[in-house]
C-alpha cells in the first residue's frame, strides 16, 4: 500500500507525458469562439466587421484634436475641431493644434488599425457567408478602411510607410521596418484604395460603407492631395524629409491629376441622382433656417443629403455633444463652451427681400459706419441703438440663425440672455460685470438678470457663459442632450453639400472642364445658397467657393483641414491676430431702453496663437527605434 | 515587527545603492559667436523665437541626435553646456545663405569662439521709425542679395525688445511676392486708432522693428535694429 502511494504519482506523470503528444486531450474551449467558427456564420462575420467600423478614424463629436484620440470618452471639455479656426473659440481653454506635439497624433493608433485591416484581408478567403457576394463587399470595405486610414495619416504626416499586408514578427526588428514612401506615392496609394473600394462596394449597404461613401472619400481625399500640390509653396519647408520628397515634391501634373480624380468622383455621385440637398426650395427665410438646422439636429430626417454617417447608442458608444454646449440658462452642469466668433458672424452674407446676397456683410454697430475699432472708447454716442436686439442680424443669411444661438433669441422655449453690460442715463457704463442699476424704480443688471442662472453670457461659474456673444446651435438636438457620453445624435461624415462644393472647388482651382452631362461649377456652388434662401448666383471663383464652404460647412470637423490643405492656417494665426466678440449692452440713456453692440477683441486664453509652418506635418513618434526620417523642423 | 525591520533594511540597501554617480562627465565646454554680414561686417539681426537655428551633431556616436541652438536678436549666440569633441554644424532655417556644412569641427574644453560670416538674404538700410500723430511711421530700404522674390515686409510692435514677426502685439505687413532688383524704399504705418492697435496702450513704451523675408523655403525675416517709442 505504501509503495502504491509512492508509485502512483510517477505512474500518473508518465501516463500524461506519454500522452501529451497526441491530440485526444485537445478539447475545444467552449468559452472562446474560434476564428473559423466566427467566420463561417453571417452573424459572426457581421460582429467581426462591426469592430472595424468602431475603429474607423472618423473625426466626429468624439474626436479630441489635442491628443489626436478618436472615440474619446474622457473629459473633452467641449473642444471641437472648429475651436482652432477663426470661426469659434472655446470659452475657457486655450488649446490649439500648433506648437503642441500631441495634437492630431495618430501614428501609433493608425498603424495598429492598419495591422487589423491587413489581418482582415488575410482571412477573407476563409469566410463562408451565406451569400457569396458578401465577400466582394467585405473586400471593398477593407479597401475603404485602408483608404480612410491612409488619408488620415497622409493629412498629418505627408508620405508614410505603406504596409500592405500583415507583418509577421519573428524577433528581427530590421525585417519589419518599412521606410516612408514619398508624399506623392502615398496619395497615389490612397487613390488606388479608393478605386478598389468603389469597384467592390455595393450601391446599398445599410449604415455600412457603400460605393457612394467610397466616392465621397475619394472626392475629399483627392481635393486634399491636389491642394497640397498647389499650395505647398505657400509654406515651404526644408530638411531631409523634403529632399527625399517625403513631404511636398508634387508637380503641376500631379495637382491636375488629383483635381481630376476629385471631379470624377464628385461627378459620379451627382450623376447618380441618388442624393440631393435636404429641402432645396424653401418658401421663406424662416423655413430655410429650420430646414438647415434639422440636418444637424436630427440627420436621419435629412437622409437624402447623407452619404455616410456614424450612429451612436446608449448604453454603448455615445457622445457628449450637448453636454458642453447648451446655454448656461438651460445647462444642467456645463455649457457655453463653443463660442462662435464675431469674425464668423460677419462673414455670413447679407440677403435682401428678393433673395440677393451681398458680401458687404459686417454687422452694423456704429452710425458713422466705422467698423474697425475695439471697445467703446470715447465713441459712446456713435453706436446704433437697436430697440429689438435681433434686428442687427435681420438681414443675415438664414443659415446664421440655424448655426448660432444669437443674443436674445429663443432656444428650446427660453429667451437666451446674452448681455455684456449697460449704459446708464449719464452715458457711463458697466462693462462685463453684473452691476445693478435702478432707473424709474426698475432694477436693471449689467449681465441681464440678478441671478447668474438666468443669463448665458460672461458667466463666472464653470466658464459656462459665452465670451463672444454667440453660442453654438448647429449639431445640438432637440430635447435633452446633457448627459455626458449619453448623447446619440448621428454624426454626418459625408454629405451631399460637401461633394457639390468639392466639385466646385476642384473646377475653380484648376483649368479642368466640367463633364458635359452634369451641372457646372457655378450651379454646384449656388445650390447650397439657394437652399438657404438666396435666389441670385455668385460666380465660381476660388474666393467665392471658399466663402461658401466657410458658411455651408460652418464649424464642421473638416474646417481646420481646409485651412491646412490650402496652407493658410499660418496666415490666419500669425501671432498678432486674436478672435473677436460682439458685446450687447442695454442702453438706458435714451427715452426708451434699447441695445447697442460693441466690437471687442478677445483676450485669448494662452495668448494670441501662432500656427507654425512645420505643423502642416506632424511629428513622427519613435524615430530612434523605427529609423524613419523625421518631418521638417522637429 | 521582524518583517518591518527586514523591509526597512532592504529599502535602505536599495536606496543607498541607487545614488551612485554615473560614469559620464558633465558638459565641459562653452561655445559662442556671432553672425556677421560678409559685406558690411555688421551683426545680422534675428528672431529669437523660431528664427535662425544652428543645427549640430556630435560625432563619434552611433545614431547621434540632431541638436539645435537659437540665436539672440542681435545676431550672437552662446551655449554654455557643450561637451568637448568633434561636431558637424549646418543650417536649414536661417535669414542668410546657409554656409557649407562645417564638418569635423573641434570644440575644446573651456571657451570656444565660432563666428559665421555669411550673406544675409536681405539688407535693410536707412530705417527710420517715428511717431507721427496717431500713426507709427517706418521708412526703410529693402535690398535683397539674391535674385529671388521678396515674400513680405512688415513693421512689428511689442513691449519686448525681441519684437519681430514672431513676437508682436500688432503689425503692419505687406505681401510683396515679387522680385526687387537693386533696392526699393518702403513706408509702413500702424494706425494707433485701428482695432488691432488698441492693444498698444497710450503713454507706454514699445519696441518697433521693420523686417523683410525672402521667398525661400526655411528663410526667416531679416531686420533692422529695434527702436523704442513711447506712444
Amino acid at each position: 500500500m505504501k509503495n502504491t502511494i509512492k508509485i502512483l504519482p510517477v505512474v500518473v506523470s508518465v501516463f500524461f507525458i506519454l500522452n501529451s503528444c497526441s491530440d485526444w486531450l485537445e478539447v475545444e474551449n467552449k468559452n472562446i469562439i474560434s476564428t473559423e467558427a466566427l467566420l463561417s456564420t453571417d452573424e459572426g462575420i457581421e460582429a467581426y466587421m462591426a469592430s472595424f467600423y468602431h475603429f474607423l478614424p472618423i473625426e466626429d463629436f468624439m474626436y479630441y484634436f489635442s491628443t489626436g484620440e478618436f472615440r474619446y470618452t474622457g473629459n473633452i471639455g467641449g473642444e471641437m475641431n472648429a475651436s482652432v479656426t477663426q470661426d469659434m473659440i472655446h470659452s475657457e481653454w486655450g488649446n490649439f493644434d500648433s506648437e503642441d506635439q500631441n495634437a492630431h497624433a495618430y501614428w501609433n493608433a493608425g498603424y495598429e488599425y492598419i495591422y487589423k485591416i491587413n489581418k482582415l484581408k488575410e482571412v477573407i478567403p476563409t469566410m463562408h457567408p451565406s451569400d457569396s457576394t458578401m465577400l466582394k463587399t467585405i473586400k471593398g470595405e477593407a479597401a475603404f478602411f485602408s483608404a480612410y486610414t491612409y488619408f488620415q495619416l497622409a493629412k498629418r504626416y505627408g508620405g508614410v510607410s505603406l504596409i500592405k499586408e500583415a507583418q509577421a514578427f519573428n524577433g528581427d526588428y530590421e525585417a519589419v521596418k518599412v521606410p516612408r514612401s514619398t508624399e506623392k506615392v502615398t496619395w497615389n496609394y490612397v487613390l488606388d484604395l479608393c478605386n478598389e473600394a468603389i469597384e467592390n462596394l455595393p450601391d446599398e449597404n445599410g449604415k455600412r460603407a457603400t460605393k457612394w461613401a467610397a466616392l465621397a472619400l475619394k472626392s475629399r481625399a483627392m481635393l486634399y492631395a491636389a491642394s497640397i500640390a498647389k499650395f505647398w509653396d505657400n509654406a515651404p519647408l526644408v530638411g531631409t524629409a523634403v529632399s527625399y520628397q517625403l513631404v511636398g515634391g508634387m508637380s503641376a501634373e500631379d495637382r491636375d491629376r488629383y483635381y481630376q480624380a476629385c471631379i470624377d468622383a464628385s461627378a459620379q455621385i451627382i450623376r447618380s441622382g441618388k442624393f440631393g440637398l435636404y429641402k432645396p426650395n424653401p418658401a421663406d427665410r424662416e423655413e430655410a433656417t429650420e430646414n438647415y438646422r434639422k440636418i444637424f439636429s436630427n440627420p436621419q430626417v435629412a437622409a437624402i443629403e447623407v452619404i455616410f454617417s456614424k450612429s451612436y447608442n446608449y448604453p454603448g458608444l455615445a457622445h457628449s455633444m450637448g453636454a458642453w454646449h447648451e446655454p448656461n440658462q438651460l445647462s444642467k452642469q456645463y455649457g457655453g463652451r463653443a463660442d462662435i466668433t464675431l469674425d464668423m458672424v460677419d462673414a455670413y452674407e447679407n440677403i435682401d427681400e428678393n433673395g440677393n446676397g451681398s458680401f458687404n456683410s459686417k454687422v452694423k454697430t456704429r452710425q458713422s459706419g466705422n467698423e474697425n475699432y475695439n471697445g467703446i472708447g470715447n465713441n459712446i454716442n456713435d453706436f446704433i441703438r437697436y430697440e429689438n436686439p435681433l434686428d442687427i442680424f435681420k438681414d443675415k443669411d438664414p443659415r446664421l440663425a440655424a448655426t448660432v444661438i444669437l443674443p436674445f433669441s429663443t432656444w428650446k422655449g427660453t429667451k437666451i440672455i446674452i448681455q455684456g453690460g449697460l449704459v446708464k442715463a449719464d452715458k457711463s457704463y458697466a462693462w462685463l460685470q453684473n452691476e445693478k442699476y435702478t432707473q424709474n424704480g426698475v432694477d436693471y443688471y449689467g449681465l441681464g438678470a440678478a441671478n447668474e442662472s438666468q443669463y448665458s453670457g460672461w458667466v463666472k461659474a464653470l466658464s459656462n457663459g459665452t465670451i463672444t456673444g454667440f453660442l453654438l446651435k448647429k449639431f445640438l438636438p432637440d430635447g435633452d442632450d446633457q448627459n455626458q457620453n449619453q448623447v446619440t445624435t448621428d454624426y454626418i461624415d459625408f454629405r451631399y453639400a460637401e461633394i457639390l462644393l468639392n466639385y466646385a472647388e476642384a473646377l475653380a482651382e484648376s483649368n479642368l472642364t466640367a463633364p458635359e452631362d452634369i451641372i457646372d461649377a457655378k450651379t454646384a456652388l449656388n445650390m447650397s445658397r439657394h437652399r438657404a434662401g438666396f435666389t441670385d448666383n455668385i460666380d465660381a471663383t476660388p474666393d467665392n467657393v471658399q466663402h461658401e464652404r466657410r458658411i455651408e460647412l460652418a464649424v464642421e470637423y473638416t474646417r481646420p483641414w481646409d485651412n491646412v490643405r490650402r496652407r493658410q492656417s499660418h496666415l490666419q494665426f500669425n501671432g498678432s491676430y486674436q478672435r473677436s466678440a460682439l458685446i450687447p449692452l442695454l442702453d438706458l440713456s435714451g427715452s426708451t431702453p434699447a441695445y447697442i453692440f460693441v466690437r471687442s477683441i478677445l483676450n485669448e486664453p494662452g495668448g494670441a496663437k501662432i500656427y507654425r509652418e512645420r505643423d502642416y506635418y506632424r511629428i513622427i513618434p519613435g524615430i530612434a527605434s523605427n529609423g524613419l526620417i523625421q518631418n521638417p523642423g522637429y | 515587527m521582524k518583517k518591518l525591520k527586514y523591509f526597512i533594511l532592504i529599502s535602505l540597501l536599495v536606496s543607498m545603492n541607487s545614488c551612485e554617480l554615473d560614469n559620464f562627465d558633465g558638459p565641459d565646454a562653452i561655445i559662442k559667436g556671432s553672425f556677421y554680414d560678409n559685406e558690411t561686417g555688421k551683426l545680422i539681426e534675428q528672431d529669437i523665437i523660431n528664427g535662425t537655428k544652428i543645427k549640430y551633431i556630435e560625432l563619434g556616436w552611433t545614431n547621434p541626435e540632431i541638436q539645435q541652438m537659437v540665436v539672440k536678436c542681435d545676431g550672437s549666440y552662446q551655449n554654455k553646456l557643450m561637451f568637448s569633441g568633434k561636431y558637424d554644424f549646418y543650417f536649414e532655417e536661417s535669414n542668410f545663405i546657409p554656409p557649407a556644412r562645417l564638418s569635423d569641427y573641434s570644440i575644446n574644453k573651456g571657451s570656444n569662439t565660432l563666428d559665421f560670416i555669411v550673406q544675409p538674404y536681405i539688407r535693410i538700410t536707412g530705417s527710420v521709425i517715428k511717431k507721427d500723430g496717431n500713426y507709427i511711421v517706418a521708412k526703410f530700404t529693402v535690398a535683397p542679395t539674391v535674385l529671388t522674390n521678396v515674400e513680405s515686409i512688415g513693421l512689428f510692435a511689442h513691449s519686448d525688445y525681441a519684437v519681430g514677426n514672431e513676437l508682436k502685439l500688432t503689425e503692419s505687413k505687406i505681401v510683396i511676392n515679387s522680385l526687387i532688383t537693386g533696392s526699393k524704399s518702403y513706408t509702413l504705418q500702424i494706425d494707433l486708432t485701428s482695432s488691432d492697435a488698441t492693444k498698444l496702450i497710450a503713454g507706454k513704451t514699445y519696441y518697433f522693428r521693420v523686417g523683410a523675408r525672402i521667398s525661400i523655403a526655411g528663410a526667416k525675416y531679416n531686420y533692422a535694429p529695434a527702436v523704442q517709442i513711447t506712444i
